[in-house]
């Protein structure tokens, strides 16, 4: 029967139809609003619709033009004078995170919450409440939680949050992810003059890329005198530093012996 | 009077009224070459437009219906018509998708219903390697369990999803389905209308024909002020979605705890659902009689599914989840004008009926 599966199967379609679907149909929102009760005709906009995430006044969903980084960045209230690559070009319906001055375009997310699990690491207070038994205000402390330490390193560290017992942690475990998970850090603070880009990927907020860069940083500008000296570091920002208050200490300047 | 009958029925909203009302006193058929026609026609388009932002979905491929259950049914016959001879189904579909399997068995389909577990998930494992196509709900009209679908659409088959009481109470992109099924009255717009998305413009049998409207997928001429209305539902539903899905997740935590001090069993517990739906399993039967007594103390819930209530029989769907007591199903649904004034009168009313039961038992 297989050779004979009608023609209709969605693999058949092609594959960019589904994201300019998608953004034609946000589009159509993001004009309604002026025009609840009074309806005109049918209009043909024009732009591309942006998701701004991350480092920026207003994030969310705007419809820019030009479809550039610097466009989407100030549509959400930022600054695109302060970014790397302003002039980048972003494709439809990609979304825009930025950290720092740094900029990340990243693919389309089909948040299509009907099946789980929901990402602990994206998600908004509302997106949580198809998990029974978990309200506004827990949720809302999840949220708060994240843009205040960084992101979750793993389900476990949701014992973090105030409100979030063993036994709700356990009841939320199924409904939640975290992609990319990594191990909880050392007891011991890291030494951000000592530590190699491994052992600093498990501080919050640094992920392989920003590690390197400490590393880089540390070996060209030499060791940082402070914790809050990391701000050198190109993508670093104040809410990052703050995150590692506990985690992460600057120790001794070492020797020149030390230094590579 | 307390309304929380949302999942049958949600009263107009007064946006979506004063939408409507121009276009119930002027001529306004969209086929029409005149002026008064092409407003029209751009009013429906716009309209199209709505509904297809909220559901994630190309306007190209939309299709106005009279309701979710001529949706449903004309994605069947459409998929019949087009050579589709084994579909799959679940146990705890609405009626009108049961109706539209059993008419596609007669014309000589067959039809695979998976069984849902004890969870009230859909056992989409079940599925045979043959089936050429799928259609589930997103959301249990019964209990508002929301099922596997990513799951499902992950499977590279056409896949259905009746979003009917999903959509507007979840955050929902469904680009990847072949068919999408959408209701009016169920997210504050008027009844009498609905929509089928398809993926795009293309034609696709029709189950009403004769006539071009609809890009020839559905004949008869649109329902204007209908198409109007489902759009600024559809609107509000996308605009006011955080807002309403933040407030039922509180009205929720009270109903639920409310309704468990009273000893009734919160069906889904512990499985993902929409958050303004609940359906509990009472400490006393049938659940008839509960709604009968609620409703002579001004509270309107429902035993189930409304289409299957009025005839005494179990909730199928608790049946199918191999619940005791099926009979016991009482099913609080709440809409965007739901307060927790509505949630503490449900709760008290029951309070006062449920020791009454009690005594007949």
């Amino acid at each position: 029967m297989t050779a004979e599966r009608p023609s209709f199967r969605r693999k058949d379609a092609p594959p960019a139809r589904g994201v300019g679907a998608l953004l034609a149909a946000l589009l159509a929102a993001v004009l309604l609003a002026a025009a609840l009760a009074v309806l005109g005709p049918a209009m043909k906009p024009s732009g591309t619709l942006v998701d701004v995430q991350g480092d920026v006044p207003s994030p969310g969903t705007y419809l820019v033009e030009p479809a550039t980084v610097g466009a989407a960045v100030r549509a959400a209230g930022g600054d695109p004078g302060v970014l790397t690559d302003a002039e980048q070009v972003v494709p439809d319906g990609h979304r825009v995170r930025v950290t720092g001055h740094q900029v990340a375009i990243l693919p389309p997310r089909d948040p299509l919450l009907v099946g789980l699990p929901i990402d602990l690491n994206e998600a908004q207070v509302h997106q949580f409440m198809a998990i029974p038994g978990l309200g506004p205000s827990t949720a809302g402390a999840i949220v708060a939680h994240r843009e205040a330490h960084g992101p979750y390193r793993n389900l476990d560290a949701l014992a973090d949050v105030p409100g979030v017992g063993p036994a709700s942690l356990e009841r939320l475990r199924p409904f939640l992810v975290v992609p990319n998970a990594r191990p909880d850090p050392p007891a011991e603070p890291v030494d951000i003059n000592q530590a190699d880009a491994r052992l600093l990927e498990t501080l919050p907020g640094v992920g392989p890329v920003m590690a390197a860069r400490i590393v880089v940083a540390r070996a060209e500008g030499g060791p940082f005198p402070t914790l809050d000296a990391l701000e050198r570091v190109h993508g670093i920002g104040p809410a990052l530093v703050r995150g590692l208050d506990g985690l992460a200490v600057a120790g001794p300047q070492p020797t020149e012996a030390d230094a590579p | 009077m307390t309304y929380l009958d949302h999942n049958a029925t949600s009263p107009l909203l007064d946006d979506v009224r004063q939408a409507m009302e121009h276009w119930l006193g002027v001529p306004a058929n969209p086929s029409s070459v005149h002026r008064a026609g092409q407003r029209a026609r751009a009013a429906v388009e716009h309209a199209r437009g709505q509904v297809a932002a909220l559901l994630g979905r190309d306007p190209a491929g939309l299709v106005f219906t009279s309701g979710a259950t001529e949706a449903n049914q004309a994605w069947w016959h459409g998929m019949v018509e087009l050579g589709v001879r084994r579909f799959a189904t679940s146990a705890i579909e609405h009626p009108c998708v049961h109706g539209a399997a059993a008419r596609a068995r007669q014309r000589g389909a067959s039809v695979q219903v998976l069984g849902v577990g004890g969870n009230g998930l859909v056992d989409i494992q079940e599925l045979a390697a043959d089936v050429e196509a799928v259609s589930l709900m997103a959301a249990n009209h019964e209990t508002g369990i929301l099922q596997p679908i990513t799951q499902l659409l992950s499977l590279g088959l056409p896949v259905h999803v009746d979003a009917t009481q999903a959509v507007g109470r979840v955050p929902m992109r469904l680009a990847g389905a072949h068919g999408v099924a959408i209701s009016g009255h169920k997210l504050g717009g008027p009844s009498g209308i609905g929509a089928l998305s398809l993926l795009d413009g293309a034609p696709f049998p029709a189950l009403l024909t004769g006539g071009t409207q609809e890009r020839g997928r559905r004949a008869g001429t649109v329902h204007v002020s209908g198409a109007v209305g489902l759009g600024v539902a559809c609107a509000l539903a996308q605009r006011d979605l955080t807002a309403r899905t933040e407030r039922w997740g509180a009205l929720r935590e009270r109903l639920e705890a409310g309704l468990v001090a009273l000893g009734a069993r919160v069906i889904g517990a512990h499985v993902a659902r929409v958050p303004q739906t609940t359906c509990v399993v009472l400490p006393v039967g049938p659940s008839e009689l509960v709604v009968q007594a609620l409703d002579l103390r001004d509270v309107a819930v429902s035993a189930g599914a409304a289409c299957a209530s009025g005839s005494q029989e179990p909730s199928p769907v608790l049946t199918a989840m191999g619940k005791l007591h099926p009979d016991r199903g009482l099913r609080i649904s709440m809409g965007p004008t739901s307060t927790a004034d509505d949630v503490d009168a449900l709760l008290a009313a029951l309070a006062s009926v449920l020791p009454g039961l009690a005594d007949l038992d």
